[in-house]
Parts: structure tokens; C-alpha cells; sequence
């Protein structure tokens, strides 16, 4: 009840950017430049959703992205504990995670491409974007683990495996919720980058760089699109585990 | 010194701070009752901590009779585990508990209802008694307790006590508190002035 007139603004709003795209492509007048958005939806609903080379492209788009970006997240979680857990780990890893923080997505492509497959491009590209996000998240995390209980958990002298469950997972969690949140949009968008530059069979990215190569414009923004409500798709689902989790945690809280 | 815990000419100081114990000895009895009383701040805590083995000294060492170097503590602060149950916090200290033995010692403490409820639905003196709980479900020789009354009102402190001095009969229990009356209340016999 609370929430509706919340989603009646953001519908407002939405409704209000619509309208101005739709008035700014009348003004123009010309589809080549920017299609309105009644034509845009025609070509989305009437065009590609009913084809089956759409689906194929969407699902074969989402298992490249969505294996880079679990990959990029076993990896990132995985090297934060070594890092935790092991000083000269964490040493040895600041300047790769710099570096991959740092180096432009196109440079990794260009340079990748030189040693894979095309293929991969929308796997490793993902991996690569996630990676330093969840590792900086998770690391951040494990650093800010209350110190006070886990002298609690060394003077009961309670097993590690316990302490990872009852102590570490809880306290972490939320942060790398938060953080495969953020990083869900930047593996889209890299994914769907490393696609048009690898020119990757039956792929989202492929196809907007066909329907930019024919002019074929409205198809361009249909794909743009599909390609956002993809990525906030994924986005959503996290903020959803995320509030699902603050939410089990605050419902038992005495006010 | 088969009977006593020895600390022998400890020296310790938190980094970038005064020194809190400079050479400092002191021996406390086993299988009694005893209070470490000092003004505060004057590292009555500390000493605690660096008896359970938390914090080391810097110079000087304490040292534990054979077989009886088991520590169990209640903290200055609750330190229940927030995601874990109030049982759970307390199988985590010691495993071969069943649940009836976890259910009969929360009922000690009037807890018994919130046997599967996390910390956070317990009040600040329900928390308190948990804590109080886990520590002495845990296997021990030792009971630190530092200031564990904080929070109690009179008639749960009475019953609380009484369950400590009954589980801690041929244990070693050592109190920290600014509280004469949690002395008397504990039947310490012997007290340690810092």
C-alpha cells in the first residue's frame, strides 16, 4: 500500500521521458535518426518477439554473460577469502584487480581477441568486469567481520566451518548481494560490447550490429531494449534476494 | 602453584597507549570464587582477556595448572551471535548438548521461550542471561565473568546467581565488577585488588 504512489510517480515519470522521445522524433521526423517509440515497440512486438532466432540470440547472449558473470563471481569471492585469510595473497593481487579495474573494456577486447575464440569474448569479458567488483566487495566485507565475536568464536574454541556459517556467511552476504547487483549491469553491458566487437554467432550484440550496419534503426533500439530490461532484469533479481534477506533479518528485531 | 593460577610479572600496554599492567603479579586460587576489584579503567577487563588468552603480554606470562586451563567467559558485552538462534548460539559452544539439556538450561534463566528466536527479538536483560547461559554450557575449568549482572533488575540477578554458584562448585570462577553486591551475591571468597 505504501509503495503505490511511489510507483505511481516513477510510472509518471516514465510516461513523461516517453512522450518527450515520442514529441523529439516528430520534431525530427526522419526514423533513420530516431525512431519514435510507438515504432520501436511495433518492430519489438510484431518483429522480434514472435522469432525464433530472437529467443535463440537472447538465451545464447544470456548463458555467455550469465557464465562470465558467475564465473567472475565464484572467482572474486574466492580470491577475497584467500586474501582475508592470507596477507601476501592479498600482496600478490592489488595490482591485477588495479589493473583490471582500470584498463578500458575495448583494450581487454582488442587484446583478448588475439587469444580466444570470438566466442568467449562474451564469457571472458563479463568474468573480467565482475571480478574486481566482487572481490573488493566481499574483501571489504571480511575485513569489517565483528572482531569481538570472533574472539567469542576462538575462546569457545568454535571449528572454523561453523564460524564461516554462523558468523562470516551472514555478515557478508548482504555486501555481495549488493555488489552482483552492480556488477550485473556491467556485465551486460561488457557482454553485449565483447558481442559486437567478437561479431559472436547467434548473439544480442551481433544482431544490434546488423541493425545498425542496414540502418535498420527501430530493430537498433528494440535491441537496446531488450538489452536493458535484460540487465535491469538480473539487477532486480539481486536487490530482491537483497531485501529478502535485510527483510528476514529485520522482521525479527523488537522495536 | 599446582592450585593457583600464576601471573607472573606481566607488562602490558594497547598500542599508542599508557601501559596498563608494568610488571605486574598476582595469583589466583582454583576451585573458588574470586574478585578482581579496582576503580575503573584500571585494567580489570584486560587482565580478563589476557587470562582467557585473547590478548598477550608483552612481558611476563601467566601459567595454568595441568588439566584445568578450560576458559569460559561471559563479556563485558553480550556477544551472541545475532544470525544464529539463542540455542544455536549455545550448541556452538558446545556441541554434545542435546536439546532438552539447552532447553533446561535456558529455563534457568526464565528463557525457555526464546529458545529458537535470534538475539535481536531478546531484550537487552534477556541477552544478558543468554550470554550468562552459553558460557556456562560450555565446557570449563575456568569462568571468567566481567561486570555480568549489567542490565539484570534484583530478583533475576538473585536466581542467576544462584545457578552460577551451583554449576561452578569445583570450577574456578573469577569476577570482575564494580558491584559489591555481585560479590556477596557470587559467594567469592577471596578478592583481588589491582
Amino acid at each position: 500500500m505504501k509503495n503505490k504512489p511511489a510507483i505511481l510517480y516513477y510510472s509518471l515519470a516514465s510516461l513523461f521521458w516517453l512522450l518527450l522521445w515520442q514529441v523529439a522524433a516528430k520534431q525530427i521526423g526522419k526514423e533513420l535518426f530516431l525512431p519514435a517509440p510507438i515504432q520501436v515497440f511495433t518492430v519489438l512486438v510484431t518483429e522480434l518477439l514472435p522469432s525464433k532466432s530472437f529467443w535463440i540470440c537472447v538465451l545464447s547472449s544470456f548463458l555467455r554473460i550469465g557464465a562470465g558473470f558467475l564465473s567472475g563471481l565464484a572467482a572474486g569471492v574466492s580470491l577475497a577469502v584467500a586474501s582475508h585469510c592470507c596477507e601476501p595473497v592479498k600482496i600478490l593481487l592489488w595490482l591485477p584487480i588495479k589493473v583490471i579495474k582500470a584498463v578500458p573494456v575495448a583494450s581487454f577486447v582488442i587484446l583478448t581477441l588475439l587469444w580466444m575464440d570470438s566466442s568467449m569474448l562474451a564469457v571472458f569479458i563479463p568474468f573480467l568486469m565482475v571480478l574486481p567488483i566482487l572481490y573488493l566487495h566481499t574483501l571489504t566485507a571480511l575485513s569489517q567481520t565483528d572482531q569481538k565475536l570472533l574472539e567469542m568464536a576462538r575462546l569457545f574454541h568454535i571449528p572454523f566451518l561453523n564460524q564461516l556459517s554462523a558468523i562470516y556467511l551472514p555478515h557478508i552476504f548482504p555486501s555481495v548481494l549488493s555488489a552482483c547487483s552492480l556488477a550485473a549491469g556491467m556485465a551486460w553491458k561488457s557482454g553485449i560490447a565483447a558481442e559486437i566487437i567478437g561479431l559472436s554467432r547467434n548473439s544480442v550484440g551481433n544482431k544490434l550490429y546488423q541493425a545498425k550496419i542496414y540502418l535498420l534503426t527501430p530493430e537498433l533500439f528494440a535491441w537496446t531494449i531488450v538489452i536493458v530490461l535484460l540487465s535491469i532484469g538480473w539487477e532486480q533479481l539481486f536487490k530482491l534476494l537483497s531485501r529478502l534477506i535485510g527483510s528476514e533479518t529485520s522482521s525479527i528485531k523488537r522495536s | 602453584m599446582a592450585d593457583r593460577i600464576s601471573i607472573q610479572n606481566i607488562s602490558f600496554s594497547y598500542p599508542n597507549k599508557a601501559p596498563i599492567f608494568s610488571h605486574f603479579s598476582t595469583s589466583i586460587h582454583t576451585e573458588t570464587a574470586t574478585a578482581l576489584t579496582a576503580p575503573s579503567g584500571s585494567g580489570k577487563t584486560t587482565l580478563l582477556h589476557l587470562i582467557a588468552g585473547l590478548i598477550k603480554p608483552q612481558e611476563g606470562q601467566i601459567l595454568f595448572p595441568q588439566s584445568h586451563n578450560r576458559i569460559s567467559m561471559v563479556f563485558q558485552e553480550n556477544r551472541l551471535i545475532p544470525s544464529a538462534s539463542i540455542a544455536k548460539n549455545i550448541r556452538l559452544v558446545n556441541k554434545k548438548l542435546t536439546d532438552s539439556e539447552i532447553f533446561s538450561l535456558l529455563e534457568q534463566a526464565k528463557l525457555e521461550r526464546y529458545t529458537a528466536c535470534k538475539p535481536s527479538s531478546l531484550s537487552g536483560g534477556e541477552q544478558r542471561r543468554a550470554a550468562i547461559i552459553r558460557a556456562l554450557a560450555a565446557d570449563y575449568d575456568i569462568l571468567l565473568l566481567d561486570e555480568p549482572f549489567t542490565g539484570l533488575d534484583a530478583g533475576i540477578k538473585e536466581t542467576i546467581s544462584q545457578f552460577i554458584h551451583n554449576r561452578t562448585q569445583s570450577k574456578t570462577l573469577i569476577l570482575v565488577t564494580h558491584n559489591p553486591d555481585d560479590i556477596a551475591l557470587l559467594k567469592c571468597k577471596m578478592a583481588v585488588q589491582l
